[in-house]
C-alpha cells in the first residue's frame, strides 16, 4: 500500500518526509499528494474506532484540517505516521464521544437489518446478505482494541510490522490482538458462516 | 484451549496474514493432518476473513477520487474559521503578556492617583544636597553625641525625619515613628526593621511577581564642619524596593 514506503523500521530513507515538511511550510500541492496517498488508511482507522460508516467522511475531513493546521508544529517529521495515526484516532474518539446517541440509533438500525433481512432476493443472495450483516455486526461489536488491527490488516493488507509501526506497539501485541479478534469473530458467528 | 491448540491457532492466524515461515508452514500442515478440527477452524477463519474484506470495503468506502476537490473543501473550512489569521494576530499582539492589557490602565490610574494625592514623583534618587545652615539654630536632638568630628560622611549616623516633628534615631532595641505615622520597632539582629504598618501603607506599583514597593524618603545628615557650624545634608530619595515575605517586614534604610 502507499503508506508502506518505510514501515520496516529503517529510518535512513523516507520518501514521504519531504512531503510532510512541505506541508509544514504550507505547500498546498504537497498536501494534496499526502491526502491522496493516505486517505484510505486514515478512513480505516476512523472506522475501526467509531464502527460507524456514516461518520467516516466528516471525521476524515476534520483529520485533514487538523493535519494542515498542525503540521508546522510537528517536532519530528520522521514520525509523521504515528502522528497521523494519533490524529485520526483522537478525532474519531472525540466524534464517538459526542455522538453516542447517534451510534445507538445506528446500532438499532443494523439490528433491524439483520433481523428482517433484505427483501426480494433469492435464497442464495439472502443467505449471503445475512452472512454479511452478521459479520458486520460482529466486527462492530468487537472492542476497539481488537477492531483496529483487524481493520488495518483487512483493509490495507499491512504486515504485523507495519501495523505495529503505525500504532506504536510491539509486533507481538499486534499479533496477539489479531488472534483474539479472529477468535471473537468465530465465536460470534458460530453456526452462521 | 491447551498450549498446543493455542500454538496451532497462532499458526493459522499467521497463515491467514501471510506471515508464516517455511518451518511454521510445515508444522501447521502436519498439525492439520493430525487434527481435522483445526482444519475446520482454518476454513472458518478464511471464510470470515473473506467476508470481512468485502464488508469493510463497502462499509468504509473509497476516499474521494478528486483529491484536489477534497483538499479544497478542507481549506475552505479552514478559511471559514480563519485560524491562520488568528495565529498571525496572536503572533503580533500575543507577544505582550496577557496581564499587560489589564495592568496598563491600572498603572495609568495609579499614576494619576499618585499625582493627585501625593505629588509628582521625584525620580532623581540619591539626590544629596549639602545645605550650609549658618547661624540657624540646630535642634540638639539632631546631633549624635557619640559622633567623632571630621569622620567621613559615610560613617555619619543617619537621622530620620519624624512626621509629627522632632527626630529620632532607629537604634537597636528602640522604636521610632515613621513619616506615615506607624511605628518601626528598631533593628533586629539581622539588620531588619519590623513595622506595624499595614499593607496599605506601602504603595505597590507592580502587583505581580516581584512585589516591588516604591518608597520615598527625606532624611537629614547632620555634619559638624571645621568652623563649628552644623551642616545639614538633606537626603531625598525614591527607591524601588523588593519586599520580602512576610509582607510587613522592612529592610533597614528603606525609610
Amino acid at each position: 500500500m502507499a503508506l508502506a514506503s518505510n514501515t520496516d523500521g529503517d529510518s535512513s530513507f523516507d520518501a514521504e518526509l519531504p512531503v510532510v515538511e512541505a506541508i509544514a511550510e504550507g505547500d498546498r500541492y504537497a498536501f494534496e499528494e499526502f491526502v491522496g496517498r493516505h486517505a484510505c488508511w486514515v478512513r480505516a482507522v476512523i472506522y475501526a474506532v467509531l464502527g460507524d460508516r456514516d461518520r467516516v467522511d466528516d471525521v476524515s475531513q476534520q483529520v485533514w484540517i487538523n493535519v494542515w493546521d498542525q503540521a508546522k508544529r510537528l517536532r519530528d517529521p520522521s514520525r509523521w505516521r504515528s502522528w497521523l495515526y494519533r490524529m485520526a484516532r483522537n478525532a474519531a474518539v472525540d466524534a464517538g464521544r459526542s455522538d453516542t446517541r447517534r451510534k445507538k440509533i445506528s446500532g438499532a438500525v443494523l439490528s433491524d437489518a439483520i433481523g428482517d433481512g433484505p427483501s426480494g432476493q433469492d435464497g442464495e443472495d439472502l443467505e449471503r446478505s445475512e452472512q454479511r450483516a452478521a459479520v458486520l455486526g460482529a466486527i462492530r461489536s468487537l472492542p476497539t482494541l481488537y477492531r483496529e488491527p483487524l481493520v488495518l490488516r483487512h483493509m490495507q493488507g499491512w504486515s504485523y510490522q507495519q501495523i505495529s509501526d503505525v500504532m506504536g506497539m510491539p509486533v507481538d501485541t499486534v499479533e496477539t490482538r489479531l488472534v483474539r479478534a479472529r477468535r471473537l469473530l468465530r465465536e460470534a458467528l458460530e453456526g452462521r458462516v | 484451549m491447551n498450549d498446543q491448540g493455542e500454538r496451532i491457532e497462532l499458526l493459522i492466524n499467521r497463515k491467514l496474514d501471510g506471515e508464516l515461515t517455511l518451518d511454521e508452514d510445515l508444522e501447521l500442515s502436519r498439525a492439520l493432518i493430525r487434527m481435522p478440527e483445526y482444519r475446520q477452524m482454518l476454513e472458518c477463519s478464511e471464510c470470515i476473513d473473506g467476508i470481512c474484506v468485502e464488508v469493510l470495503g463497502d462499509e468504509i468506502g473509497e476516499p474521494s477520487a478528486d483529491v484536489a476537490l477534497e483538499v479544497d473543501r478542507v481549506l475552505s473550512r479552514l478559511s471559514r474559521s480563519k485560524p491562520r489569521k488568528r495565529a498571525l494576530r496572536h503572533r503580533v499582539m500575543g507577544r505582550l503578556p496577557q496581564a499587560f492589557w489589564w495592568s496598563a490602565p491600572a498603572a495609568m490610574a495609579a499614576c494619576l492617583g499618585w499625582m493627585a494625592f501625593i505629588g509628582p514623583l521625584d525620580m532623581g534618587s540619591q539626590a544629596l544636597v549639602a545645605v550650609p545652615v549658618g547661624s540657624v539654630p540646630v535642634d540638639p536632638g539632631l546631633v549624635d553625641p557619640d559622633r567623632v568630628p571630621h569622620e567621613p560622611v559615610a560613617n555619619v549616623p543617619v537621622f530620620m525625619e519624624q512626621g509629627a516633628g522632632g527626630s529620632g534615631r532607629a537604634s537597636s532595641g528602640g522604636s521610632m515613628r515613621l513619616t506615615n505615622g506607624y511605628l518601626a520597632d528598631g533593628f533586629s539582629d539581622d539588620g531588619r526593621v519590623w513595622s506595624d504598618a499595614p499593607k496599605s501603607a506601602y504603595r505597590r506599583v507592580r502587583d505581580k511577581g516581584a512585589a516591588i514597593d516604591l518608597r520615598r524618603d527625606t532624611g537629614y545628615l547632620g555634619v559638624l564642619g571645621d568652623d563649628g557650624n552644623m551642616v545639614l545634608i538633606e537626603v531625598n530619595r525614591t527607591r524601588a524596593v523588593g519586599r520580602p515575605r512576610p509582607k510587613y517586614r522592612l529592610v533597614a534604610g528603606d525609610f
